[in-house]
């Protein structure tokens, strides 16, 4: 390991890169597992995860992760020998298989730093043994001259393709010398539509003018369909090779496994990477974003520049066209923000694959049964903001398995089916994406949480009893919480959930919680599609504007003349109690008017809430948010923002208000107990 | 030191630390790092060395901070006030981006305050990555003194008297300046 140095931006994205190949190695083994249940085994997926596990052994053998390179090697040889067809897939294999990649994903998680090397001849061993369970089944009669251009794998699919009686034909085709190449990738991607394309071969009857291609295809539709499908060009033919069914044609059967058909498409050129996209670190993204927000305030100046020219006679003409031009930079600055903001934007799809092995290895571990299903998939979310729900997420979702569903003879004596179901869904919500986990579980006792709350000292007795419902379901957010008294491999270390809580805070996010005893819960985080820039409301105090992040605000209240002196009233908004805070008086300065008036707005972080009183609201903007100087802290101040002409105001931070507001009613609280 | 001419400086555009005058005289071959950089100053003028600075003006008196610690001098635009922070901190001035606490010089030296924010200057210093910026009623110019001819003195934000030829300057201490928090 000498000369790599683990710490390198190379190394690096190395992992980054180990960690992707096995997160779509993850997806291809549990369709696998589906399939062995099934009884159908996609040859397209198997291919995917032999590549991944090849792509991950040259990896890691090139940056010298010895542990990786021989585990992920042995990976290979058996998952080469299943493509091959010279063992059968089945379940004792797929496991050995499953642990092997749980170890792969350790590996990379240690960042090459662990010693796994006892473990790992313990899986070698295991695939090992799986792979001496050949397949010597009886081989089909097939023309010999065929069988000997073909690869051994090829020659597979053909058995494979025959075995499950479909038709196998010869397409040849003949394509100009010149643009044979796109000719060729349009042929086969219509042929894959309705059929798996085994293996090409060149043709002898190649000319000077034209090349011709033998392509062997396995169908279950019949010749008619074939040439329908081709569209009876006349520089195709089809020969039948092999015509198992003489069935009539049935091609909505070859529906079963249309979905999977599409991954075989690789199978040619199978080893070299066909992705065209580029690896980039976030940061250069920010600084692209910084540079367009200052651009923004060059725009600003022109702004001025040309109303200036305007209001003079002699020059309105060119104050014209120079707003004209100033109005074209704007469009195309916002143009340029929406596209680096795209840029960041991932699917939180790629988030969601990672728990399904996660609720498997816990149901398979705790003895329950949990299915995890998914909805929205294609919503999209900054990349930094995926990264960070996904430890959020986890933590949920083992609170679930371990505290929610119940053992499947408990569920069945309460009617319910056997298994329990985690649902994750996301949709968009204007400048939001909401999360939802569900479960259909045993829902959470807020007695049970209030006493918990109190037996480990988090809070006073008589505070716990004063809380309304909703106050004591987020009891659970407190650090030091957990209901379960032993502690278990998945959770129960009561460190769950306040990692939920921080890390949601951490993105202003919200939480809500949604519960009813004996039928689930639904943990709602509503979080912000991107923080690169900031929605902010701004507002005007005593005479200075600010601007508050959007993403923190649930709804704005008109509020009656509240007089300062008196301490500040709680809301009861939608069944909560709210508490309130006048933002002067939050930033120690003096009113002109003693009462407060005009708006209050409710804000939340994580499972939060408080009403901060404002005298008017000015408009929405997009700002993008400096840090204040280091030497400057200030709790309730996030930062600045430069709005150009309008200047520069300070953007409030709502986690510090709400910290303020809830240690002074918690210290009241706690006043009461010891009086 | 006839030498050390006073050198106008314009007051919206950037000030920035030159090094010494003399300093390219004897080529190295040595690659330019921190530590020979220094040793080739020593070997160039170690009978004399020179000091470049920036001087200032807060009412008649004249202060002035080393040329290395200043970065720009800008208008004293309007400044966002930020609550909760001690008096002399008049508030902050976005510089192309990046927050900027300025500084009340005059109450910061204890020399009364600054009226009227809009007529004087920001001369923005840096320590380190740290920018701060201090009010000034008007800027001085850069000039280049002796070292030995620098009294030093440890009294509170200054750290040396200078003997000029138009009277007393007052050398501040920066990072003395901003350690508050």
């Amino acid at each position: 390991m000498a000369d790599i140095d683990t710490g390198s931006e190379r190394y690096r994205e190395f992992l980054a890169e180990a960690e992707d190949i096995l997160g779509s190695m993850g997806k291809g083994l549990l369709k696998l597992g589906k399939g062995v249940k099934a009884g159908i085994i996609d040859p397209g997926v198997l291919n995917a995860v032999f590549r991944s596990a090849h792509t991950l052994k040259g990896m890691s053998a090139i940056f010298d992760v010895k542990d990786m390179a021989t585990l992920s090697h042995s990976l290979e040889d058996t998952l080469d020998l299943l493509r091959l067809g010279r063992i059968t897939l089945t379940d004792t294999v797929l496991d050995s298989i499953m642990n092997a990649f749980y170890l792969l994903q350790k590996i990379v998680a240690s960042k090459g730093h662990g010693d796994f090397s006892r473990e790992i001849e313990d899986h070698k061993s295991a695939l090992g043994k799986a792979a001496h369970a050949r397949d010597n089944r009886p081989k089909e009669q097939i023309d010999a001259g065929i069988i000997s251009v073909l690869t051994e794998y090829e020659e597979h699919r053909l058995r494979e393709n025959l075995k499950e009686g479909k038709n196998i034909y010869i397409v040849t085709a003949r394509f100009f010398m010149n643009n044979f190449d796109k000719g060729y990738v349009a042929l086969t991607e219509l042929l894959k539509t309705r059929s798996e394309v085994i293996a090409t071969l060149p043709s002898s009857k190649t000319n000077n003018e034209f090349l011709f291609f033998d392509i062997l295809t396995g169908t279950k539709g019949g010749k008619g369909q074939m040439l329908e499908l081709i569209g009876g060009s006349a520089d195709v033919e089809i020969k039948v090779l092999a015509e198992p069914s003489s069935r009539v044609e049935q091609g909505p059967a070859l529906e079963v496994v249309k979905d999977s058909v599409r991954p075989v498409q690789h199978h040619r050129d199978s080893l070299r990477r066909t992705s065209d996209t580029v690896r980039v670190n976030i940061g250069k993204l920010d600084n692209i974003l910084n540079v367009i927000s200052e651009l923004g305030i060059v725009k600003s100046n022109i702004t001025a520049l040309s109303a200036a020219l305007r209001s003079e006679a002699a020059h309105s003409v060119y104050g014209l066209e120079l707003a004209r031009a100033e109005k074209h930079l704007e469009r195309k600055l916002s143009d340029l923000r929406d596209s680096v903001l795209d840029v960041r934007m991932v699917q939180i799809g790629q988030l969601f694959g990672r728990f399904e092995t996660l609720v498997n290895r816990i149901s398979r571990e705790s003895g329950k049964e949990i299915r995890m299903t998914t909805l929205g998939d294609d919503t999209e979310l900054d990349k930094l903001i995926v990264e960070e729900l996904a430890d959020p997420l986890m933590h949920i979702i083992r609170n679930i398995a371990d505290h929610a569903i119940e053992p499947p003879g408990v569920r069945e004596g309460l009617g319910k089916p056997r298994h329990g179901t985690v649902t994750l869904s996301a949709h968009q919500k204007g400048n939001h994406v909401v999360v939802e986990v569900t479960d259909d579980g045993a829902g959470i006792d807020d007695a049970l949480i209030r006493s918990k709350a109190v037996e480990k000292g988090l809070v006073a007795a008589d505070y716990a009893k004063a809380l309304g419902v909703q106050e004591a379901l987020e009891l659970i957010f407190l650090p030091g919480f957990s209901t379960r008294t032993t502690v278990s491999e998945t959770s129960g270390r009561g460190v769950g959930m306040d990692v939920v809580r921080e890390n949601i805070s951490r993105l202003s996010g919200i939480i809500d919680i949604d519960t009813e005893r004996g039928r689930g819960t639904r943990f709602i985080l509503t979080i912000p599609i991107t923080l690169a820039i900031l929605q902010a409301l701004i507002i005007e105090e005593a005479g200075t504007r600010y601007a508050l992040p959007l993403n923190s605000v649930i709804e704005i209240v008109e509020i009656e003349r509240v007089s300062e002196v008196l301490i500040e009233p709680e809301f009861t908004i939608n069944g909560r109690n709210i508490p309130s805070v006048c933002l002067s008086r939050f930033l120690g300065k003096q009113r002109s008017a003693p009462d407060c008036a005009g708006y209050g707005i409710v804000a939340g972080l994580a499972e939060h809430r408080v009403c901060i009183m404002v005298d008017r609201l000015i408009e929405e903007l997009d700002v993008v948010i400096k840090p204040l100087s280091r030497l400057l802290k200030v709790p309730g101040i996030a930062g600045a923002t430069d709005m150009g002409e309008k200047g520069t105001v300070l953007v409030l931070d709502v986690t510090g208000i709400l910290d303020h507001v809830y240690r002074e009613k918690k210290s009241g609280a706690g006043f009461k107990t010891t009086v | 030191m006839d030498a050390a001419a006073k050198v106008s400086v314009s007051v919206s555009g950037p000030v920035r630390a030159s090094g010494l005058s003399d300093a390219p005289k004897r080529q190295s071959t040595v690659a330019p790092t921190v530590d020979n950089y220094s040793k080739s100053l020593e070997r160039q003028a170690p009978e004399e060395k020179k000091l470049q600075i920036v001087s200032f003006f807060l009412g008649e008196r004249e202060y002035a901070f080393e040329l290395l610690d200043a970065v720009e001098v800008l208008r004293a635009r309007t400044l966002t006030e930020v609550p909760r922070t001690p008096d002399f901190i008049k508030g902050i001035l976005s510089v192309r981006g990046e927050m900027v606490p300025v500084m009340d010089t005059k109450m910061r030296l204890s020399e009364g305050q600054f009226g009227n924010v809009r007529f004087g200057r920001v001369l923005v210093t840096s320590v380190g990555d740290l920018k701060v910026g201090f009010l000034v009623d008007r800027m001085g110019g850069v000039r280049e003194v002796a070292v030995a001819s620098i009294e030093q003195v440890d009294d509170g934000f200054v750290k040396g008297l200078i003997n000029a030829p138009g009277g007393l300057i007052l050398l501040l201490d920066v990072v003395r300046l901003i350690d508050f928090a």
